[in-house]
């Protein structure tokens, strides 16, 4: 191919080799290099060349002429490479121009890789992710390679769609056998070696899950101040499933990082969460959680909403959290005193809270008779007597 | 319709009946032209994000090293009393010469640089582009020398089998020199059309 150094508009072109080319070394380790120069015509020098790396002029004292016609150098205690391309070692003829050069890869093995977590949303792939072993960096261009085989059987296979959840994740869309278990692992390797990371064992059913439901919306209940309605949508995916799914809430306030939880929504898309403080600000996550025969032992994966926040109540039934009994233990104090109501109704409930609400932040007892709304919107007055 | 009429409609239809003439180059010509032009925005910015990825002494701001030289690419300099006076053959076919070598030396080097950045999408993108437009202005030179009635030059392969052997070294420098050409070759390319742009006016 002849790359070549023309040394001005003389005839004359000087070609120089260094030798070794492309090592590849550990960190702290030492290097001795040469830079050969032929010259046509014959008579060229050694005098005067110098040699960089990366771009850096090294000390002379480095250097030492060997012959008539060759540079050599000593290196010592070698840093990591700077860039995975390799570090530049350049001879340079006296007036500056680049007569050769060798790049240097400086670094270390690769470290097993770790913490290889799985999962699968549909029954039929497998996306896995892992970390890499590193107390630091290697320095060199480290290439991952997931690899699989059925526990008691066949032979090894090749994750090939890598970085499909961040870096260092690779998915495998098929041809993936169901109650009967395989065997993950991750192979680390580098110009310096390579590492295996522990084997996983596990079946895809066992780590089935699903994505979050989509569309979490929170907002406030009428006039309340301390309640919030959660709705959501069933994953699209759910359908295809062979287990039913079981949702989750949880929520925290804003600058706390306890999150309470709701355990048992059932399979309802609502949910009306209460006893929480007013005026502050709530963050609301929604899960879905296979279950069921075919259900797997993994949870769901969180969806976050906006800012909001609550505990669930199942709407139209039996108010089964501590301070919403309380509170409509006290409700109905307050009907049997002051009014008469043949609807008793959550609508109901929610107009005397926020009423109740308004009346404390005033300072003042109202102490006048309620009303039952009715249907068509007229007020009718209330008599105390049923309740 | 009366007859004159009629007749004239006949002759609009059918094509013009000289086949030995050549075709206007005017419009090829103005094609090739403004590809050039729009590939010139672009050569510089190739240059330094590929310099940009060899580190130091390539990424060192203000890097040049004119004596790093490619014998399998035609240098775009040329005395300019003799660039002036090339015929259209020779002006078009040592274009198309540079360019041809200049698509394969562009796959060569985004080859060599996969290997070497590994996960640098955005230099193999330019790269890979950079080879496209390259084979773009070949075409639209074919074209203008198919107008001219001109002979096309046969199609060479332009790297020996020697280049395969290079070292990570010679491979950055190498892709420093094809990087390097590729700008120089359409500055020139600019330059030739223009002259034949004004040579077949529209």
């Amino acid at each position: 191919m002849g790359l070549e150094s023309n040394q001005g508009t003389e005839r004359e072109e000087d070609t120089a080799v260094i030798s070794p080319q492309d090592p590849t070394l550990l960190i702290g380790s030492s290097l001795l290099a040469t830079c050969s120069v032929h010259g046509d015509p014959p008579g060229a020098t050694a005098e005067g060349l110098y040699w960089t790396l990366n771009g850096r002029r090294l000390p002379p004292e480095l250097s030492r002429v060997l012959n008539a016609s060759t540079l050599a150098l000593a290196l010592a205690n070698l840093n990591g490479s700077r860039q995975q391309s390799g570090d530049n070692l350049v001879c340079h003829a006296r007036d500056g121009s680049i007569l050769a050069g060798s790049c240097l890869y400086v670094g270390l093995p690769p470290e097993k890789p770790v913490n290889i977590s799985c999962w699968s949303k549909n029954m039929k792939d497998l996306t896995c992710r892992w970390t890499p072993g590193a107390h630091g960096e290697t320095f060199l261009h480290t290439n991952y390679s997931l690899k699989y085989k059925l526990r008691w059987y066949g032979q090894d296979n090749t994750c090939e769609e890598y970085h499909t959840v961040g870096p260092h994740s690779c998915h495998i869309p098929k041809d993936l056998a169901l109650f009967t278990p395989y065997e993950i692992w991750v192979e680390a390797t580098n110009r310096l070696g390579s590492a295996r990371s522990d084997v996983l064992t596990l079946d895809i059913l066992d780590v089935v899950t699903t994505d979050p439901p989509p569309d979490v919306h929170v907002s406030r209940v009428g006039g309340l101040e301390d309640q919030l309605s959660v709705r959501w949508v069933s994953p699209p995916a759910l359908k295809d499933f062979l287990f039913q799914a079981k949702y989750q809430i949880r929520y925290r306030v804003e600058d706390s990082v306890d999150w309470k939880v709701v355990d048992d929504v059932s399979n309802q898309t609502s949910c009306r969460l209460a006893g929480l403080k007013p005026g502050t600000v709530y963050f609301v996550q929604v899960r879905c959680n296979p279950f069921g025969i075919y259900g797997s032992k993994k949870a769901g994966i969180w969806k976050r909403s906006g800012p909001g926040g609550g505990a669930c109540e199942p709407r139209g039934g039996e108010p089964s959290s501590g301070p919403v009994r309380r509170e409509l233990k006290q409700f109905l104090g307050w009907l049997k005193k002051h009014a008469y109501c043949s609807n008793l109704s959550f609508r109901l409930y929610d107009q005397w809270r926020a009423w109740m609400q308004k009346s404390h932040k005033t300072r003042n007892q109202h102490r006048t008779r309620g009303s039952c709304p009715r249907a068509d919107g007229a007020r009718r007055e209330v008599l105390p007597d049923k309740l | 319709l009366p007859p004159p009429a009629h007749l004239c409609l006949l002759t609009l239809l059918s094509p013009p009946l000289s086949s030995a003439a050549p075709t206007s180059p005017a419009e090829p010509i103005s094609q090739a032209y403004s590809l050039a032009l729009y590939m010139q925005k672009n050569t510089s910015m190739l240059l330094q994000t590929y310099l940009q990825y060899q580190g130091s002494p390539f990424s060192d701001s203000g890097f040049s090293a004119p004596e790093l030289q490619l014998s399998s690419l035609p240098p775009a300099t040329a005395f300019f009393k003799t660039w002036r006076a090339l015929d259209d053959g020779e002006r078009l076919s040592l274009a198309q010469g540079a360019f041809l070598a200049l698509t394969q030396h562009l796959q060569l080097v985004r080859d060599d640089q996969s290997d070497l950045n590994p996960g640098s999408p955005i230099l193999l993108a330019q790269l890979g582009t950079a080879r496209l437009r390259a084979q773009g202005l070949l075409g639209n030179m074919a074209a203008i020398m198919t107008a001219l009635g001109l002979p096309m030059p046969p199609e060479e392969d332009t790297l020996e089998l020697v280049a395969f052997g290079a070292s990570a070294f010679e491979r950055k420098c190498r892709g420093y020199v094809v990087t390097r050409e590729y700008g120089h070759w359409t500055d020139r390319a600019v330059r030739d059309l223009a002259l034949l742009k004004a040579k077949y006016p529209a």
